[in-house]
């Protein structure tokens, strides 16, 4: 068998056969070999598992080896089988909720996550349970990954994302709890990559060939002789992982090979075509809302920024969708909570900023809805908020002969003011909040020198502060990267005041409560949303209940552990227990960053005027509403 | 295997057809080309109801009166009662599998029901108006548990009658609690004990039991007037997917969606009498295979479950729908299958509950000491047929491919079935083909393309009279928006039109298809043909247009390319042996295989 490998990895480079062995056929091959070493790799575990005598220093060195193995083939593996690789082979240490199950099902964590969790907790037994699993669940997709009809486009689709993984997940640390191994396995990837690459080297040109092998020296050479906390990852995206994302579909439109929207119709979540993990459309608005693909979208827009503004809106007429998401505080309210229908009362939670707010998969901060549109009716109907109903609004709406021209030339086959319809419009106007062009992105963009200060805080952020663990790289929140797909929810143990020394729980039940049967785990208890930290610099105070009046206050909580910190900590915390250890002048660095990450340019416009009603009493609504 | 990867680089080598790694962005039309004409599709699609879209007409409900709401989401079921009295066809009853508060349809799921008659001219369905008995006019009513039976939750599958089309429909997601249904206040809102009264069955009504012991039945519900009749204290509280009311008027199957899901029959004393008869379930080393369960006590109904599995009933892992096929009198059930039903399962096969054989054969197959072990995988399910003479249970079909490595790649099958889930038929001429809903329980394991992060799920047709179908012998008839789960097929008793919905699509897709819709495909009995006859033997490309499945099949297993009439790249198909056309507008194309071979293709 490996005679046979081997012989095709030599061929490659006879020039007789440099044209003729596809690629992806020898990666296949250099794939299923890499497996094998992992699967390998693992069994060895198992081996020192089954030995009584106990070296520390060997077990950690086999685990850490194992881990290299996979790195090895991470890439493709993940492409191949996204889902079995999270659920069994490199998921979060933590419980999950079965999916498609007919009742609530809690699926215990597996695979090298916990893996290294346990085996740093020195917990043994767990550890050689879950050793023995992972390598039966190893073993069972290799006759699926042999089977596995491979092409090239695959193998540079996995690549790509590869670079997305490892910008907004491998150099945070993320599958690295401990992070003692962080740096080695962030090299093997690099190399991985390389190597798959590699393959399509005879098809490329004299200046091609150059420049991947120039990206390659300087992704590499911010690998050499640093440590989790040294490590510059500012400069490393700047000038290994964006120029290859870009590089990359162009080799792949160059040597012909089909991009992903020649093979499929359907919307993906992250948008092929775009060069830089930092552009405004890197991930594509349209998959995610419920009512984009549909025409007219200029115009639909227009018209949702014009209802978003109108108090008409409310039972009252007084209150508009801006009432609570002020275009001048980042489209949120400067509240602690916001303020009640009835004028004197407080809602629940703080109200989340709307830019970016297109790319959540979860909204509300308990995650009780999937879409904007979604999001959109529950204000309407709480009778703490607009207090009204779809009768009593299109109505009103269709009282405005303004109205309903602008629907009718919205919506030409429509026609009519419907539930659709306004749902649809507001809908095309939270779309054009899109809000990626801050003086941070600008400088991680541009290929000329940059603010010192600002990759300093990214670096922080990224690194030792542990931010984008959860707060993802591009979006700086809960929506997960490679895929983006899921927006996640965390448990952080948030105080209900502001007051260490008596401190209590926040007593909101978060994603628990949120009336989704599949919602309904111990582990969601007081669980909330991570939001987005763009434009942050405007929307004070923070957390879901708006506890805390400033960045300062939200760091300090997290550098001692969150809850944990503060000694209110529920079960489940999804923060680690211990110190970030940051001192004053990396958390100045940090929020230096953070402030940076404002850009509301040609967000925040306010219409001239509402339309007229024929109902007299209607039209005295002030635009944006009275409180 | 490597062996074979290797002969197979060589063979590529020397018909390498590529200039470069794929196809060129445009054609050459240098090339002369055959024409392949692909006739109009004789199919014809209808969105007929849409959630959150369509309003429905409500009764009084909690002090709210009777109005016109938006219906609610989550579209399963279909069921089809015929109109024998007029011209029209018939009534539709849709479920809603869900559970949320709601001031006017009620809290919990629900059901919508509406009436159908076709169109003399194009034989495409118009919803018909009504008038019912309480009142209510419109096109779409809400069906009212709330004032007649208690809330239901999570209405999933349910029972259609062979013999007069009367619609259960079953409460499928298993409630455990009050506090679980009543989710903070967005689930039931009211949890005050319920006394059962009306359901015309003794042993039952009078009786009080905890809301949520008041979930989880078989519902029958009347689709002309919209109002719910009883639920079923005497079939016993399941977790119940789907079932069936035989041609006899007296025997109902039924099917639990658990790990472990029992199957049980129930046999009135009265033909169309449900309120009185025999509850069983089947435990496949009885001698008569079916045990009787005590009907005349509430409690054991309340326990059913654990009463069967003590008494040692078959256990199955997830069954969902059970159909009649009226082309051998035999009855078909899906069972969906779940990844790693080990630790589900192996608790109430200690407490006496039996694998069903075909688990302990899979078992052994993959090593694993028996299904209720830890390393057990189920990954794609399964169609079940009982054998009503003989009360057998065996497998149809196995849904798959599981990777088998005895099979040559060339040869391994470009069909898959994954986690079958609703079913029905459709008679067409003489011929009855099953339908075939899939469910995707996940996207692992090859259940989906690699690179693909939503789930598709497809329907398929299959002609029963095959005894031992394969996966080839599958017909995809539609393949339903990105995200979303194909449910509750059910075809017109005219052989024309096939229903089913399309539940929880992905935001992603164009309106209506991001709402959950029920629609309605017609013309299957104008020009409807299976797989065609593929000259296999062939060393030249050939094509077969299958106008009514928007299928294109070729002769081989290879990459294909669409190009427009202009000659420009639009579509880039990889290893496929057919190709789908329905996203092609009218015209022409030109298609082009990995082995540079040319057709031209014109869409009528």
């Amino acid at each position: 068998m490996k005679k046979i490998v081997l012989f095709l990895l030599l061929s490659t480079t006879a020039s007789t056969w440099a044209t003729s062995i596809k690629p992806a056929t020898t990666i296949k091959v250099l794939l299923i070999e890499n497996y094998n070493k992992l699967i390998q790799s693992v069994q060895s575990i198992q081996d020192d598992n089954k030995k009584h005598t106990t070296n520390w220093e060997t077990k950690q060195e086999l685990f850490f080896n194992a881990r290299i193995s996979f790195k090895k083939c991470e890439a493709l593996l993940t492409y191949f089988d996204r889902e079995y690789i999270k659920n069994y082979i490199n998921g979060a240490p933590l419980p999950q909720v079965e999916p498609k199950a007919p009742s609530l099902v809690i699926m215990e964590p597996a695979g090298f996550q916990i893996m290294e969790e346990v085996l740093f907790e020195e917990d043994f037994e767990s550890y050689h349970q879950l050793t023995d699993e992972l390598v039966i669940k190893l073993k069972a997709i290799l006759p699926g990954l042999q089977r596995e009809r491979y092409n090239e486009r695959m193998i540079i689709e996995a690549s790509r994302e590869s670079l997305i993984t490892i910008a907004a997940l491998g150099i945070t640390g993320f599958d690295t709890p401990t992070t003692i191994n962080t740096i080695a396995e962030i090299k093997t990837s690099v190399q991985a990559l390389e190597q798959i690459l590699d393959a399509y080297a005879s098809y490329l040109n004299a200046d091609q060939l150059v420049q991947f092998k120039r990206y390659f020296e300087k992704g590499n050479s911010y690998l050499i002789n640093v440590n989790f906390e040294s490590f510059d990852r500012y400069g490393f995206i700047k000038n290994f992982i964006n120029p290859m994302y870009g590089y990359l579909l162009q080799v792949q439109k160059e040597l012909h090979i089909e991009t992903r929207d020649l093979v499929s119709k359907s919307e993906f979540s992250v948008n092929y075509e775009t060069t830089n993990i930092f552009d405004t459309d890197f991930l594509n608005y349209k998959y995610f809302s419920q009512y984009s693909n549909s025409g007219n979208v200029e115009q639909r827009a227009e018209l949702g920024h014009l209802l978003f503004f109108d108090p008409i809106f409310s039972h009252n007429n007084q209150r508009s969708c801006a009432s609570c998401h002020d275009p001048e505080l980042g489209f949120s309210d400067g509240a602690r909570t916001s303020l009640a229908f009835d004028k004197t009362s407080q809602l629940k939670r703080n109200a989340p900023t709307l830019l970016n707010s297109i790319y959540n998969t979860k909204l509300f901060w308990d995650g009780r809805v999937t879409t904007p549109e979604e999001q959109v009716e529950h204000v309407l109907f709480n009778k703490n908020e607009f207090n009204s109903n779809y009768d009593e609004l299109i109505a009103k709406l269709k009282s405005c002969d303004d109205y309903v021209n602008k629907f009718e030339s919205a919506y030409p086959s429509i026609k009519d003011i419907s539930r659709y319809t306004i749902v649809a419009s507001l809908s095309s106007f939270i779309q054009t909040l899109r809000s990626f062009n801050s003086d941070f992105d600008k400088d991680i963009k541009l290929e000329n020198q940059s603010n010192p200060k600002l990759a300093e805080g990214f670096n922080i952020f990224t690194g030792k502060a542990k931010c984008a663990t959860c707060h993802f790289i591009p979006t700086f929140s809960g929506n997960v990267p490679p895929l983006y797909i899921d927006t996640e929810t965390e448990v952080l143990g948030t105080p209900a005041v502001n007051d260490k020394e008596n401190a209590i729980l926040s007593p909101d039940l978060g994603r628990y409560g949120n009336g989704r049967p599949r919602d309904q785990a111990p582990f969601y208890k007081h669980s909330v949303k991570t939001p987005t930290l763009r434009n942050v610099a405007l929307t004070a105070p923070y957390m879901h209940n708006g506890v805390f009046d400033n960045l300062r206050e939200v760091v300090d909580f997290y550098n001692i552990g969150g809850g944990h910190g503060w000694g209110i900590a529920p079960e489940h915390t999804t923060l680690p227990a211990d110190s970030l250890h940051l001192t004053t002048l990396e958390i100045d660095a940090l929020i230096f960053f953070m402030e940076a990450l404002t850009d509301t340019v040609g967000m925040n416009k306010m219409p001239n005027e509402l339309p007229i009603s024929s109902i007299e009493e209607i039209n005295d609504r002030k635009i944006g509403g009275r409180y | 295997m490597k062996r074979k990867l290797f002969f197979a680089s060589l063979i590529l080598a020397g018909t390498a057809s590529y200039a470069q790694l794929g196809f060129d962005p445009h054609f050459d039309f240098t090339i002369e080309t055959e024409t392949v004409i692909v006739p109009e599709s004789p199919i014809y699609k209808q969105v007929l109801f849409i959630g959150g879209v369509h309003e429905v007409q409500t009764t009084d409900t909690y002090g709210n009166p009777a109005g016109s709401f938006v219906a609610k989401q989550w579209h399963d079921f279909i069921g089809f009662t015929e109109d024998t009295e007029s011209s029209d066809l018939g009534w539709l009853s849709v479920n809603h599998e869900m559970i949320s508060a709601d001031d006017n349809i009620g809290d919990g799921g629900g059901m919508t029901t509406f009436k159908v008659k076709r169109d003399p001219v194009t034989d495409t369905l118009i919803v018909v108006s009504q008038t019912l008995a309480d009142g209510r006019t419109g096109d779409f009513f809400n069906v009212d548990f709330t004032n007649k039976v208690g809330e239901t939750g999570m209405n999933c599958g349910g029972i259609q009658s062979m013999f007069d089309g009367r619609i259960w429909t079953a409460e499928e997601w298993w409630q455990s609690s009050n506090t679980g249904i009543y989710a903070d206040g967005s689930g039931i809102r009211d949890t005050s004990d319920f006394t059962i009264v009306g359901s015309g069955i003794a042993m039952a009504d009078g009786e009080t039991v905890t809301k949520v012991e008041n979930l989880n039945y078989m519902v029958e519900i009347d689709p002309r007037e919209a109002i719910a009749i009883r639920k079923q204290y005497n079939w016993g509280r399941q977790p119940f997917e789907g079932g069936v009311v035989m041609p006899d008027n007296k025997t109902v199957y039924m099917g639990a969606d658990n790990t472990p899901g029992l199957f049980s029959k129930f046999v009135a004393d009265v033909a169309g009498d449900f309120t009185e008869g025999t509850i069983y379930f089947y435990k496949a080393d009885a001698p008569t295979k079916w045990v009787e369960l005590d009907n005349n006590n509430l409690d054991n109904m309340l326990d059913f479950q654990a009463i069967a599995i003590a008494a040692g009933a078959t256990m199955f892992n997830r069954l969902e729908w059970v159909i009649y096929n009226e082309g051998d009198g035999d009855v078909y059930f899906t069972e969906t299958g779940r990844d790693n039903p080990g630790s589900r399962w192996s608790g109430t096969h200690e407490d006496g509950g039996l694998y069903a054989a075909h688990h302990i054969a899979r078992a052994t197959a993959q090593g694993v000491t028996d299904p209720g072990d830890g390393a057990y995988v189920d990954y794609y399910g399964r169609i079940l047929k009982l054998d009503v003479e003989t009360n057998e249970i065996t497998v149809h079909l196995e849904g798959g491919p599981d990777y088998d490595e005895d099979v040559a790649e060339a040869d391994y099958p470009t069909t898959h079935l994954t986690n079958p889930d609703g079913l029905g038929t459709i008679t067409i001429g003489d011929v009855t083909y099953l339908l075939i809903c899939e469910d995707l329980n996940g996207r692992s394991n090859g259940r989906m393309p690699a690179g693909y992060t939503n789930s598709t799920c497809e329907l398929f047709m299959l002609d029963s009279r095959i005894a031992s179908p394969s996966l080839d012998d599958l017909i995809r008839i539609a393949e339903v928006p990105l995200g979303a789960e194909v449910t509750g097929v059910r075809a017109t008793p005219d052989g024309k039109t096939i229903l089913f919905n399309v539940q929880h699509p992905s935001a992603a897709n164009p309106f209506p298809y991001n709402n959950s819709c029920t629609i309605a495909l017609t013309g299957f009995d104008t020009d409807f043909s299976g797989i065609p006859n593929i000259d296999r033997e062939a060393t030249d490309l050939k094509l077969y247009p299958n106008p009514a499945t928007n299928m294109v099949y070729i002769n081989k297993l290879t990459d294909v390319a669409i190009y427009n009439g202009n000659g420009k790249l639009i579509h880039v198909i990889s290893q496929v042996d057919k190709f789908d056309i329905s996203g092609l507008s009218k015209g022409i194309y030109f298609i082009k295989t990995a082995e540079n071979e040319t057709k031209k293709l014109i869409v009528q």
